[in-house]
C-alpha cells in the first residue's frame, strides 16, 4: 500500500513493512526505547536538571555533555548493544512553548 | 490502521502529546526519536540534536521555517521514518525532511501535517490518548 501526503510542502510516501525480521527488529528497538524512557521518567529530576546540555539515555543510564556527538560517543561505548537510545537537548529556560513550525 | 502515541511529561513538567518513531541515519542505522504531535506544524521538523546524531551533511534548505521566533534556516535530508502500528507492523514514511539549525530553536522534533495529513490525528487529554488513525477508523475515548 502506498499513499502520499504533504504534496505541496513535502511529498511523503507511506508504505507498510512486510518483512517479519524487520518487524521484529523494530519491535525490539522500540521496546528498548520505552525501557530507557521509563528510566528517564523515574529519574526525571536528575535528568532535567542539566539545563542547556545535551543528553543521551542508553542502557538505562544518563550521559550528559555539551555536544550530541559527545554524549552519543559515551553512550555507544558504554552500551554498544542498546540501539534504543535517544538524545535530547534540555532548554535553558522553562515555560510554556509554542512550536507550530 | 492505528499508530499509538502517548502523553509524556517533558523537562518543564508539562505533559505533551508525543509519538515515537525511528529514523534511518546516514550510515543505515536507526535512531529512536520522540516527536511532539503538532497539528499546527505544516511539516515535520527535526531538532538539532537528532539531526547531528543522524550524521547527514548540513545542506541548507531553500525553505526556511517560520514560527513564533521568526524565520529559521533549516537543513534538509532524505531519509526513512518508521512508526509502529498498534499491531506491531512498522509503517514507513519516505521523504525529504527538515531540521532546524540551532539547538535552542527547537528542543523536540515535531511531527507535522506532511505526515499527519495521511491520518486522523487524535490528541485527547481527558481520554489520555494520542493516536494516528487511518481513514475509516473510528476513535472512541
Amino acid at each position: 500500500m502506498r499513499e502520499q501526503a504533504g504534496e505541496r510542502i513535502n511529498p511523503v510516501v507511506m508504505e507498510i513493512e512486510t518483512d517479519p525480521a524487520t518487524c521484529a527488529e523494530v519491535a525490539r528497538r522500540m521496546d528498548l526505547f520505552e525501557r530507557n524512557w521509563s528510566w528517564l521518567e523515574a529519574h526525571a529530576s536528575e535528568v532535567y536538571s542539566h539545563r542547556g546540555k545535551f543528553l543521551c539515555i542508553s542502557g538505562q543510564e544518563l550521559f550528559v555533555g555539551d555536544t550530541v556527538e559527545e554524549v552519543l560517543r559515551a553512550a555507544k561505548a558504554a552500551h554498544p548493544d542498546d540501539d534504543g537510545r535517544f538524545t535530547r537537548y534540555i532548554p535553558k529556560e522553562k515555560g510554556p512553548r509554542i512550536y507550530a513550525y | 490502521m492505528r499508530i499509538n502515541g502517548a502523553w509524556r511529561i517533558c523537562d518543564d513538567q508539562i505533559t505533551r502529546p508525543t509519538v515515537v518513531g525511528e529514523i534511518e541515519d546516514a550510515h543505515g542505522n536507526w535512531l529512536e526519536v520522540l516527536f511532539l504531535a503538532d497539528c499546527g506544524a505544516d511539516r515535520t521538523v527535526f531538532s538539532t540534536d537528532v539531526f547531528r546524531a543522524l550524521g547527514f551533511p548540513p545542506i541548507h534548505s531553500e525553505d526556511a521555517v517560520t514560527g513564533i521566533g521568526g524565520v529559521t534556516n533549516t537543513f534538509e535530508f532524505s531519509s526513512v521514518l518508521r512508526m509502529r502500528r498498534s499491531d506491531g507492523v512498522p509503517i514507513i514514511f519516505r521523504a525529504r525532511f527538515a531540521a532546524v539549525a540551532g539547538s535552542s530553536l527547537l528542543d523536540m522534533s515535531v511531527l507535522g501535517r506532511d505526515i499527519t495529513n495521511l491520518f486522523t490525528l487524535i490528541i485527547d487529554r481527558p481520554g489520555d490518548a494520542v493516536c494516528l488513525l487511518s481513514r475509516g477508523e473510528v476513535y472512541q475515548a
